[in-house]
């Protein structure tokens, strides 16, 4: 039956891409929206998508996104019905969802009851272990003392993984490979469960050396059905976060899948699950098993995947079964169809660890034909940031996701590289090019890869350019350059920026460049009469730009091959995209004379007045900061040091002369000058 | 690619509109040898025109063509080589000495004021070529032209400390002052980089004190100032004695400290003069003169932060920028000649007495071709006409033969018709002189010449004078030789000027001779002395007669590839307007030079 014009109006508690998805589906099903902001979000996307957005405090979290008592507060002020938490942020705050169902208002979620269960590590696995659902081979009893501890580190048996029992995200997670560590790995988890945490509780688990992510989509409504929908492979990870990932996983066996499916489900029977929620597997790549890891009791950043394949609406799904319907589909309905890959687009350095980065985005273009936010079987770009718009510290840094769909999984990943490849972004440190390294490693398009997928094969994956690839690019970033700086009309005889020199005479440039984290080196750069390019003196290819249009796109010919792409000026580098693919930076620093340092080599008169003492002699050696002389006025006593070391010379003044303002009293001159 | 969304007002969007911006169009860059055509200039092709020129009997791939092409091309080459030979300066030692002191040589200091990769048109590169014997003074010791400067046309003055500590040579002085004199003319701000010994003292005396010696700089700049043409001197090294005057009469100097040094007797004639024994920066470095005497206006902390400031300068000059003065001439867009410049160095035949048409050089160098002719029929040995370079307009004097009466009649008729339209005149010479006989004397060729220079002299418009093949006799005055004052004057490699052709010069010698010996009764001249004294005398006049040597002299303002014409053109007509640009524009309203506090 529909009844989804119970959910008269909905409010979304959060932010960026999410919000605007969530959005995006209400629209369509004619339900309004409010949107909340912080400070920092006053032009966020988000806040433009909605119908009404309310500002809910200062740009830090925890007085914005995670102020629950003013989000419910403007739900009523607003008179949203429901209360969508997306992910992150308040999604898995039990207190939350009871605060709105005391509120009267309507969590799209699981009920309070189900978070508790499931946010609490110790308590969700007894639960799984009654229903039968198979857990990592472990301990997570009460008694924490340290004996028993390291007793059942020995029943598990080695390698075992020692984890907060509150913990997420890889702190206070520890691995002992054998006895003799497990000690030191058992405190050291509880130090840091207890300083992340504040609960120092931690449980046991057989560590899997070659684990797989592996995780199912599950959907329950408030009448009792609980529904699949196929599973998602999470397992490319770094730093323990997920940035590929794709339904359904490869490699697997019907029956495998099917078991997985089954336990899935049987998880979510457990905890009288309703709403949209996530069973995480750990799958253990060598012996075919899997283990329950955890329930995410929300909607996760990786379900387009999981829409992709099975040609649903996860949101819309979510709304329905908040406004009391039941779920419009039996098991059978759902299908997996294809195979999608979604990767995640963070502001960071692949190269530096994946540091985030923070910074403007100049430049936001995705491939042709792309869609935002909704089911295609093209490009799906999911964004909360528009060009121009900031990355800043103080939320998540990813600035999109986007998703491919394939008849089979190569297709999948074959059009996601191309994807990647059309995807520009500047000009903010990005994973892009990472991403795409990764979608073509061999290992990782046969199915052989696991969490440790990224760390295994980081030579590979950050493997540099060979140096004939680096000179190509560094000539068309300097013929670039130099085209980009065509500052007149180009049919002017004075505008045209092609060094124009008589005949017998060529013009030569120095230029400062450096490619992507390279130094920066000084290059000379002769312009060519004929043809119109421009080449390093010192070897090198020829580039030529053919045409360079308004809009930033090139077409050149860098020794004699034909490039196509695009450049985006941001201070001080160019951004440069070919249409084959390739992605680099190249800097240009501008020199600042200002920052020279000052080697003053004279010795001034800070203020008018009459000498009072002189300490040095003309001709003396003196040191930086040595004083020379001391100068009285308006009944103060002044130093005049040394500004640099040398020879004093050209000391003219003694005890009692006048000086003027800024009068030069001496110089300081370098020896081997003064000789 | 499509934008993924349009920023509303992010407060990035001006900076987003900036990028927007960029200019950034450079299709098709034109190529010297001109095989890549401008596709985007629109093509102006009016069905039934009449006044496109076509190839005018110029093949390419004919024999004559290649012929004449093959000889160009020797004469271009060689130029190409004098031309690198004389860049490098004073030669490799000096070039090491000025880099180890951390010196940039002259033209990297050009290129570094100039706007990165804006043309630069480098005026009498052969300046001093075979002047002074065993002292050799590449370039005149002076590299001087107009280039762009934050989007601003100026006139460079820039000394060459690599040639004989920069002193100033005769040749120096009147390279310096024709330099000034294409700035006043076309109203242009000038630059000097300054890096000089002053004069260079054995040749005091024919540098320091005629009319057009050295004084005459400083009396330049204090004229240009008070017209509100601004002066910029860039102290780069030493500016010595008189030299010291060239930043001292500036309106704003900037000085490079450890390196500039700016006074009137350096430590040598202070320690002669009054015993003082005092170093150079104690006596007139940056500190000094930016600090305590207020000499300088600007310390620089090296010659490209120097240069760099030299710019900023320049971008707080209140004149018009190039593309303001460009925008006089409409929308910016003309069409490109039918034919490859290239062709012009197939154009003059390789033998200078076989005729041509000079049509054949107008079709590759005017817009589209396109020119209008006046008068086709009356006196064709001079073919006049309307045209445009670039979208400037220009009146077209070019010669196709000797001159007759009824030739220099028309060439007066045409030039007073420019200047009445205020159209710039441009002369194409190849002129052996006025047609000569019983019958033209009588016809009154003289006056008829006299007409023409008449016109010439005093036609107020800007006139650009092309020698592009010979320049002889009156030819010369008719045609708007150096003595007419052109705001600029151009030869192609081939090209000769004398008073009359070597072999004419020694028969009439010759002659002379003979009548004086038969005067004096004196033997018979024997036929094969006869013969070697007209061949010393041809030979001289065929030497004295080129191009590079004229250059040399400073005849005209350098020697161009052909192929480079329309360019070279382009710009000197874009740097003549700049004089009626300055002219509509605010104007200074003091009668004195900026004077130095």
């Amino acid at each position: 039956m529909n009844q989804i014009g119970a959910v008269k109006k909905l409010l979304i508690a959060n932010r960026g891409e999410i919000a605007c998805r969530i959005m995006k589906t209400a629209r369509r099903l004619g339900v309004p929206t409010v949107a909340v902001y912080s400070k920092a979000d006053e032009y966020a996307k988000h806040v433009t998508y909605a119908d009404e957005a309310f500002y809910i405090g200062a740009a830090a979290a925890k007085d914005s996104y995670l102020r629950k008592d003013k989000i419910i507060d403007i739900a009523r002020r607003a008179g949203a019905t429901h209360i969508h938490p997306g992910y992150g942020f308040l999604s898995e705050n039990t207190d939350f969802a009871q605060d709105c169902a005391t509120n009267g208002i309507k969590f799209v979620g699981p009920p309070a009851s189900a978070i508790r269960a499931m946010g609490d590590k110790i308590e969700s696995k007894v639960i799984m272990e009654k229903a039968g659902v198979p857990l990592v081979p472990g301990y997570h009893g009460a008694d924490q003392s340290l004996e028993t501890l390291v007793e059942e580190c020995k029943k598990i048996g080695f390698p075992v993984l020692v984890k907060a029992a509150l913990g997420g995200g890889g702190k206070g997670m520890k691995v002992a490979t054998c006895e003799e560590e497990c000690v030191d790995a058992i405190q050291s988890a509880q130090r840091e469960a207890l300083s992340s945490f504040s609960d120092q509780r931690v449980l046991l688990e057989k560590y899997v050396g070659s684990p797989r992510h592996i995780e199912v989509q599950v959907l329950a409504d408030s009448h009792g059905k609980v529904l699949h929908f196929y599973e998602r492979d999470c397992s490319v990870q770094r730093r323990h976060q997920k940035i590929v990932e794709e339904a359904p996983a490869f490699g697997i066996s019907k029956e495998f899948q099917a078991a997985l499916h089954r336990s899935a489900i049987e998880a979510a029977r457990a905890v009288g699950y309703e709403n949209a929620g996530t069973v995480e597997f750990l799958v253990d790549a060598d012996t075919w098993e899997f283990y329950f890891m955890e329930m995410n009791t929300r909607l996760q950043v990786e379900h387009p995947v999981s829409e992709s394949v099975t040609n649903v609406d996860l949101v819309e799904l979510q709304l329905r079964v908040a406004a009391g319907e039941e779920l419009p589909l039996s098991q059978e309905d759902v299908k997996c169809d294809g195979h999608a890959v979604e990767v995640r687009l963070y502001a960071e350095n692949p190269k530096k660890d994946f540091l985030p980065a923070t910074g403007d985005l100049l430049r936001l273009r995705v491939p042709e034909g792309t869609r935002e936010f909704e089911l295609t079987d093209g490009v799906r770009v999911d964004s909360g940031v528009r060009e121009g718009d900031s990355v800043t510290d103080y939320y998540d840094p990813m600035i999109a996701k986007m998703i491919t769909k394939g008849e089979d999984r190569a297709d999948a990943m074959g059009k996601m590289r191309r994807a990647l490849g059309d995807l520009h972004i500047a000009d903010l440190p990005n994973n892009v090019s990472f991403l795409r390294d990764i979608l073509k490693h061999d290992k990782f398009l046969e199915g052989d890869f696991d969490t440790n997928f990224i760390p295994k094969h980081s030579s590979e994956l950050f493997e540099e350019p060979s140096g004939e690839e680096k000179g190509r690019r560094a000539a068309l970033a300097l013929a670039l350059r130099c085209a980009l700086e065509q500052s007149g009309s180009k049919d002017s005889a004075w505008g045209r920026s092609d060094g124009f020199r008589g005949a017998g005479l060529s013009y030569v440039r120095q230029i400062e460049v450096g490619l992507e984290d390279e130094e920066v080196e000084e290059v000379e750069v002769e312009y060519l009469r004929q043809g119109g390019g421009v080449r390093m003196v010192d070897g090198g290819e020829v580039a030529r730009i053919l045409s360079l249009s308004s809009g930033s796109e090139f077409e050149a010919e860098v020794g004699g091959e034909m490039i196509r792409g695009e450049v985006v000026m941001s201070p001080g580098s160019i951004h440069v995209w070919t249409a084959s693919g390739e992605r680099f930076i190249a800097s240009f620093p501008s020199p600042d004379h200002e920052d020279v340092e000052d080697g003053s080599s004279s010795v001034t008169s800070p203020m008018p007045g009459r000498v009072v003492q002189v300490f040095k002699k003309d001709g003396d050696e003196v040191k930086k900061g040595d004083p020379i002389l001391a100068i009285e006025a308006m009944k103060m006593e002044l130093l005049v040091s040394a500004t640099t070391t040398g020879v004093l010379s050209g000391l003219k003044v003694s005890k009692d002369s006048k000086v003027g303002e800024g009068a030069v009293l001496a110089y300081i001159v370098d020896p081997a000058a003064a000789a | 690619m499509r934008w993924l969304t349009m920023a509303p007002g992010g407060y990035l969007a001006s900076r987003l509109a900036s990028i927007a911006a960029l200019p950034s169009v450079v299709k098709g860059a034109e190529s010297a040898s001109g095989a890549v055509r401008m596709v985007t200039t629109t093509m102006n092709t009016q069905f039934g025109s009449q006044n496109v020129l076509d190839r005018c009997s110029v093949e390419p791939g004919s024999e004559d063509y290649e012929e004449n092409k093959r000889a160009m091309e020797v004469l271009v080459q060689r130029m190409r080589d004098d031309v690198t030979r004389i860049s490098k300066g004073g030669g490799e030692d000096a070039i090491n000495r000025a880099l180890k002191r951390g010196k940039l040589l002259v033209r990297d200091r050009i290129n570094q004021l100039l706007d990165p990769g804006s043309p630069f048109l480098e005026l009498s590169t052969y300046a001093g070529e075979g002047l002074y014997g065993k002292d050799l003074v590449p370039c005149g010791g002076i590299v001087t032209g107009l280039g762009r400067v934050n989007g601003r046309l100026v006139c460079v003055v820039a000394n060459d400390p690599t040639v004989k500590g920069g002193t100033y040579f005769p040749i120096t002085v009147k390279k310096h002052l024709r330099a000034q004199e294409i700035a006043e003319q076309n109203k242009l701000p000038s630059i000097y980089l300054v890096d000089s010994g002053g004069a260079n003292l054995p040749r005091q005396k024919d540098v320091y004190p005629d009319r057009d010696h050295y004084g005459r700089i400083f009396y330049n700049q204090a004229r240009m100032s008070s017209m509100g043409l601004s002066q910029v001197a860039c102290v780069l090294g030493s500016c010595t004695a008189g030299g010291a005057y060239v930043p001292c009469m500036a309106d704003e100097t900037i000085i490079v400290k450890g390196m500039g040094t700016i006074f009137l007797g350096g430590p040598p004639l202070v320690k002669a003069a009054t015993g003082e024994e005092v170093n150079a920066e104690e006596l007139g470095g940056a500190e000094v003169h930016c600090k305590e005497s207020g000499v300088a206006d600007h310390m620089a902390l090296n010659e490209r932060h120097a240069l760099q400031l030299a710019r900023q300068v320049v971008s707080t000059i209140n004149a018009p920028s190039v593309s303001e003065v460009e925008s006089a001439f409409g929308d910016g867009s003309f069409d490109e000649p039918l034919f490859p410049a290239e062709e012009l160095r197939g154009c003059i035949p390789a033998d200078p007495r076989k005729p041509f048409d000079v049509r054949s050089i107008i079709a590759r160098v005017v817009d589209g071709s396109r020119f209008s002719e006046f008068k086709k029929e009356y006196g064709s040995t001079l073919v006049t006409g309307f045209a445009e370079i670039h979208g400037m307009p220009v009146g077209i004097v070019a010669n196709n033969g000797v001159l007759f009466g009824e030739s220099a009649q028309k060439g007066a008729h045409f030039v007073e018709l420019c200047n009445q339209r205020r159209v710039p005149l441009l002369f194409l010479q190849n002129i052996t002189g006025f047609m000569v006989g019983k019958k033209y004397e009588r016809g009154g060729i003289a006056k008829d010449g006299a007409k023409m220079v008449t016109a010439v002299s005093c036609a107020t418009v800007p006139k650009l004078t092309v020698i592009v093949g010979g320049s002889f006799g009156a030819g010369n005055y008719g045609m708007c030789g150096r003595a007419y004052s052109p705001r600029f004057l151009f030869t192609w490699p081939n090209s000769r000027i004398s008073v009359m052709g070597g072999e004419q010069a020694a028969n009439v010698l010759a002659t002379v001779k003979e009548d004086q010996l038969k005067r004096k009764k004196a033997p018979e001249w024997p036929a094969e002395e006869k013969a070697k004294f007209v061949e010393e005398v041809q030979s001289k006049y065929d030497a004295e007669g080129e191009a590079r040597f004229a250059s040399a002299r400073l005849w005209d303002d350098g020697v161009i590839d052909p192929a480079d014409t329309r360019r070279t053109l382009a710009m000197a007509l874009t740097a003549a307007a700049h004089e009626e640009a300055h002219l509509r524009g605010p104007k200074a309203q003091s009668t004195y030079g900026v004077f130095r506090m």
